[in-house]
This record gives C-alpha cells, sequence and structure tokens, in this order.
C-alpha cells in the first residue's frame, strides 16, 4: 500500500495581535491509498484547519505535510496547485459551486483548469453526473438544484479528475438525514469504485461509522477511537 | 477559456457592465466624433478651394482716409499692370436686417462683373451688375432672397420688380442660382443681393473698399504673384496697412486650426478615458471583492495566480473593448448626423476609430491590472471562509 498524505508534527497557530493561538500540534498521521478515514471533533477544534494544511492551501506553523510523497513546504504556490489539481478533490459543508455556470460546468471546472480539452472534459463530467443521478441536470445551475443535488455535483466535481484523495469537509452537514444518506452512499460508492482514498469531516456519527477508521481531533492531536 | 468565461462573467452582471460602460463609450465616443467631425469641416473647406480654384487671392486692406481706397479703378487697374493677375474682384458688404418674424439678416454686397467671374456664380434668370451700371440703384438676388423679402413669382417675373433698400428704390436686374458658401471671403451668395458697387461707396463717404478677391493667371506662382499684388497697393497707396493671402496658405491655415482643435478635443476626450478607466478599474474590484469564493474554488481546485489574473484581465480588456467598439459606433452616428444635417460629405476617419480601439484596449489593461492583481493575491482560504 502506497502512502498519499503524511502529517509530521505538524503545528498550526494563528497569531492576531499579542494574543496567539494553537489549534493544532505535534499532530502526526497518515493516509494510505484507498484508505477511508472519519475525522469528528467539537467545533473549533481546527477540523477545517487540518483540512486545509492537507490540501497545501494553508501551510503549517511547524512540522511537515506532503501529498504523494512531495512536502508541501518546498514547493511555489504553482506546483500546488498542480500537485492538488492532478490528486485531491475538495467537497465544502457548503455546495461551493460557481451560481453563474451549470453543473456540466462546474464540474469541467477542474479538469479545463487542468488543460483538458473542452470536448473531453464535458465528455467525462456528464458521464460522472450521469453516475450520480444528475443525467437530467446537466444544464441546470445550482440555484435551480436542490440541496442534495447540489451536493452531489460537488461530489462528481472532486472526484472528477480521478484524484488520489479526496477532502471533504462536513459534505452532508446541511442536508436532512435522508438526503444526507443518498449522498454519501453516492460518494462512497464512487470511492469505492476508484479505489480513492478519503478523509471526511463529520458531525454524524453514525456516518462516521461507515468508514475504516475514526479519528478524534481533541487539543490539537488527532486521535484513533 | 478565458474568453469565454470572461464573457459570461459580464453578462451575468449585465447592469453593472453596463454601467461601467457609460464612460467609456462616451469618451471614446465623443473624441472619435469630433475628430471625425473636424476632419469633415476641414475636408469641406478644402473642398470649397477646390471648386473656386488654388489660383485664388484674397487681399484685405485698410488705410486711414485715404480717397484711393474708394477707386474701384485702381484695383481693376492691377489685372493690366501685373501679368500674373487674372481677374480682380474688389467688393464691400453691409448687413441689412431684415423685419419679418424669423429676422433674416441679408448681406448686401458692391461688386461688379469681376465677382462674377471671380466665383463663377451661375443666372437663373437677369444680368449681374457691371462696373458700367456705376452708381445706379440695381440689384442681383441670391437664391433665397426673394423668400426673405416675401417676393413672389418665378426668377423672370422677379426682374424689373423693385425694392426698397436703405431708403431707396431698387430695380431687380438679376436672380442667381444656388451656390455655396465662400468662406474665403465670408460670403453666403444665396442671402446675399449684389448692387454696382458704386451705388454701396455713394451711401456713406467714410466706406472704403477693404477687400478683394483676385485670380491669377495660369502657370503662374501663386506666392510670388501674391507678393506682386502687395507690392503694387503699397505703391500706390502710400501707407496701407494689406493682408494677401493664397488660397494656399487658406488652406493650410485652416487646417492648422483644425489639427489644433483636434489635439484639444482629444486631451479633454483622454480625460474622460481616465475617468472611464477608473470607472472600469472601480467595477472590476467590485467584482473581485464579490467573487472571492468564486476565486476560492477555483484555487482549491488548482488554478494559479496566473490564471486568476489572466481570468480579470481578460475581463477588464473585454469589457473596454466592448465599450470602445460601442463608442465608435456611437461616434460614427453622431458623425454622420451632423454631417447630414450640415450637408457635409460624411466619411470615417480610420485613424481615429483604430486610435480608439487601441486606447480603449490599453484602458483595459491598464486600469484592470490592479483589480486583477488583488484577484490573484487572494488567500483561497480567506476566500472561501465568511459563510
Ligand atoms: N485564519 C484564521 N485566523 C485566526 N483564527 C483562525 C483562523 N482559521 C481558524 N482559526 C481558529 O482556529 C480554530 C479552529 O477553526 P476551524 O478549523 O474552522 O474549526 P472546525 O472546522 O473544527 O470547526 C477556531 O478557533 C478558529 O477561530
Ligand atoms: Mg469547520
Amino acid at each position: 500500500m502506497s502512502e498519499i498524505l503524511r502529517c509530521q508534527a505538524v503545528e498550526r497557530s494563528f497569531t492576531e495581535g499579542e494574543i496567539s493561538v494553537t489549534v493544532l500540534q505535534q499532530l502526526g498521521f497518515s493516509l494510505q491509498a484507498g484508505e477511508r478515514i472519519a475525522i469528528v471533533g467539537s467545533s473549533g477544534s481546527g477540523k477545517s484547519t487540518l483540512l486545509q494544511l492537507l490540501g497545501g492551501l494553508d501551510s503549517p506553523t511547524q512540522g511537515k505535510v506532503s501529498l504523494m510523497g512531495q512536502d508541501f513546504q518546498g514547493l511555489s504556490q504553482a506546483e500546488r496547485g498542480h500537485l492538488r489539481n492532478r490528486h485531491l478533490g475538495f467537497i465544502y459543508q457548503f455546495h461551493h459551486l460557481l451560481a453563474e455556470f451549470t453543473a456540466l460546468e462546474n464540474v469541467c471546472m477542474p479538469l479545463l483548469i487542468r488543460g483538458d480539452k473542452p470536448a473531453s472534459a464535458e465528455a467525462k463530467a456528464s458521464a460522472l453526473l450521469t453516475e450520480v443521478g444528475l443525467g437530467q441536470r446537466l444544464q441546470h445551475k445550482p440555484g435551480e438544484l436542490s440541496g442534495g443535488e447540489r451536493q452531489r455535483a460537488a461530489v462528481a466535481r472532486a472526484l472528477v479528475t480521478n484524484p488520489a484523495c479526496v477532502l471533504a469537509d462536513e459534505p452532508t452537514g446541511n442536508l436532512d438525514q435522508q438526503t444526507a444518506n443518498q449522498v454519501y452512499d453516492t460518494m462512497l460508492q464512487l470511492n469505492q469504485a476508484n479505489n480513492t482514498s478519503l478523509v471526511m469531516v463529520t458531525h454524524d456519527l453514525k456516518l462516521a461509522e461507515r468508514m475504516d477508521k475514526i479519528y478524534r481531533l481533541e487539543n490539537g492531536r488527532l486521535v484513533q477511537t | 477559456m478565458y474568453l469565454t468565461e470572461a464573457a459570461r462573467s459580464l453578462y451575468a452582471t449585465k447592469q453593472r457592465t453596463i454601467l461601467a460602460l457609460v464612460g467609456i463609450v462616451i469618451g471614446i465616443g465623443s473624441v472619435i466624433a469630433l475628430v471625425s467631425i473636424g476632419n469633415i469641416v476641414s475636408e469641406e473647406a478644402a473642398k470649397e478651394f477646390r471648386a473656386l480654384g488654388t489660383d485664388v487671392i484674397t487681399i484685405a486692406m485698410r488705410s486711414p482716409d485715404k480717397e484711393d481706397m474708394r477707386k474701384p479703378r485702381l484695383y481693376r487697374q492691377i489685372a493690366k499692370v501685373l501679368s500674373c493677375v487674372d481677374s480682380i474682384a474688389p467688393h464691400s458688404k453691409i448687413y441689412l436686417d431684415i423685419d419679418n418674424e424669423n429676422e433674416d439678416e441679408l448681406v448686401l454686397i458692391g461688386s461688379d462683373q469681376g465677382f462674377y467671374d471671380f466665383a463663377r456664380f451661375q443666372l437663373s434668370a437677369g444680368r449681374f451688375v457691371n462696373s458700367l451700371d456705376a452708381e445706379r440703384p440695381y440689384a442681383v438676388l441670391g437664391a433665397e432672397v426673394a423668400q426673405v423679402l416675401n417676393l413672389s413669382g418665378t426668377p423672370d417675373q422677379l426682374i424689373g420688380q423693385e425694392i426698397e433698400i436703405k431708403g431707396q428704390m431698387v430695380t431687380i436686374i438679376g436672380v442667381l442660382k444656388p451656390f455655396m458658401p465662400l468662406t474665403a471671403v465670408d460670403i453666403e451668395p444665396d442671402i446675399s443681393l449684389f448692387m454696382p458697387l458704386k451705388w454701396l461707396l455713394a451711401l456713406d463717404s467714410s466706406r472704403q473698399i477693404s477687400s478683394s478677391v483676385a485670380r491669377t493667371q495660369a502657370q503662374t506662382d501663386t506666392a510670388v504673384c501674391a507678393e506682386k499684388v502687395e507690392q503694387y497697393f503699397k505703391r500706390r497707396i502710400p501707407g496701407v496697412q494689406t493682408e494677401v493671402t493664397t488660397a494656399k496658405e487658406l488652406i493650410a491655415n485652416m487646417r492648422k486650426q483644425a489639427d489644433m482643435l483636434s489635439v484639444l478635443l482629444t486631451a479633454i476626450g483622454s480625460i474622460s478615458l481616465v475617468v472611464g478607466g477608473v470607472g472600469i478599474m472601480n467595477i472590476m474590484l467590485v467584482s473581485v471583492s464579490e467573487r472571492k469564493q468564486e476565486i476560492g474554488i477555483r484555487r482549491a481546485l488548482g488554478a494559479k495566480r496566473k490564471d486568476i489574473r489572466y481570468q480579470f484581465l481578460t475581463e477588464s480588456l473585454l469589457l473596454s473593448l466592448l465599450g470602445g467598439f460601442l463608442g465608435v459606433a456611437l461616434s460614427v452616428i453622431t458623425t454622420y448626423y451632423v454631417a447630414q444635417y450640415n450637408a457635409w460629405e460624411f466619411f470615417v476617419s480610420w485613424q481615429a476609430v483604430f486610435f480608439g480601439a487601441g486606447i480603449s484596449a490599453g484602458i483595459g489593461v491598464f486600469f484592470g491590472f490592479i483589480p486583477a492583481h488583488q484577484a490573484a493575491k487572494l488567500d483561497p482560504i480567506q476566500a472561501l471562509r465568511g459563510e
């Protein structure tokens, strides 16, 4: 099994004026290919902060975060962007789809950013949207979709590049239980089919239990439960 | 990819896009329209000279109380004395206020056959005045004069009718066909009455013949001839102040004036363009701050700073080019109607159009740079926060 993500002695603190708050400290963890984990923890414990570090969007105050064996610290902004685009997919609590673009265009976006031809991007995107059950909704804008449909489009966007790992920040936090379950099923099915790793932040312990491992973020550290 | 995305963002915020365009459309539109109209005006002036001929000399003179300045013969002799002069038309004019509802103004011009030959008028009836008419109260009407004076009848029927001018009864002996304005001597033939020069001089003993036009012989140098004409008058009328101008000089002067006007207008237009550019910058800054989330998502999906910068630069470039295009269209339409209204020949100055397009592109890049840079340096986490 190869290693996708690794954190070593990661510390992240925010300094505002005189006051310094340490959100994460001495955090170490590693994620293998195909491995699916849940991260739970109280609000404000630093879950989102951790996901941003894992995605190379933020840098640790100390320690090392590496993706596919490459340390983010040693990379330029452009190289980080490239690495992110190649190997990661993101899903947020709020779908974060672009309102001006159709579902199809939203899902195409990471492929176009990567430099794919529009025609091949559209083919991949529409195939995946059909798989998540939005085959009839390709030309609809986010405003015309239900909450569950939007989140499924966001799942499709995260997976369309065939990433090694998907980082999901409370992807179903905004949905009712039933819809959340449906989205969740879709996501797990796709992950399984592609052997994609998954790091999912959630409040929902029932959902968390369906993952390979559950970590609790406490006092800035990850503890396996 | 940048281009289509830029187009749709602009389309998505139609109202704002239109507002941002107003400044630049008006800026570019007015500069190009004014420059084009200036070009058309100077072309019209040049056309007059082409019709009159470039062998024309205008002579303006002033002399303190000289009886010589009242002798048409002294002028007419010049054509005999100087071989380079073909013909000369001394004339004098006074303005007549007409007592009708439009408060029209007619111009009374004292002249003779020389003026008719010079301008190459055509008559619709009767004959023109000549030096043999001496002080006789005869008048030749410009094409629109009968209407202004409320006279009815065909040109032929007008001949022989009497009108009252300056308290005297004057007989109509001819009617002219419509003729273009002669800006070189500031005369509009259509609203002028031509009467014998001597009649006009007899009205007022202090009146002088202050203005003449002459035509030079073919194959002579007009500038050299103008010099000779000036010397002639200086010799014959000691102490006279003369100003002799050739058609070429007049055209050059007009061109110079038109050019100066263009420079001035361009300066004014440039200011409005800067204002338009600042408008674009403002709109783009608003757009960047409103689309923080979009920028954050794009960055999270792997877009580079460069991509974001190009995206916003493309947007402002497209915006300003659109403004430039509309401005050019506006200017062409305006120019067309101004030309129509004045019965000028309409043409588009391509330099002005290219200038407008270039300037608007420049504005887009220049004023779009700061917003694009701001967008590019946004921290994606900050941008994704704040729900
Ligand atoms: N950019 C920042 N500046 C200052 N404090 C921050 C910043 N980002 C996060 N924090 C703080 O870090 C803590 C963890 O936040 P977050 O990771 O969003 O928590 P969670 O996602 O677990 O609810 C919070 O106390 C938050 O106020
Ligand atoms: Mg959070």
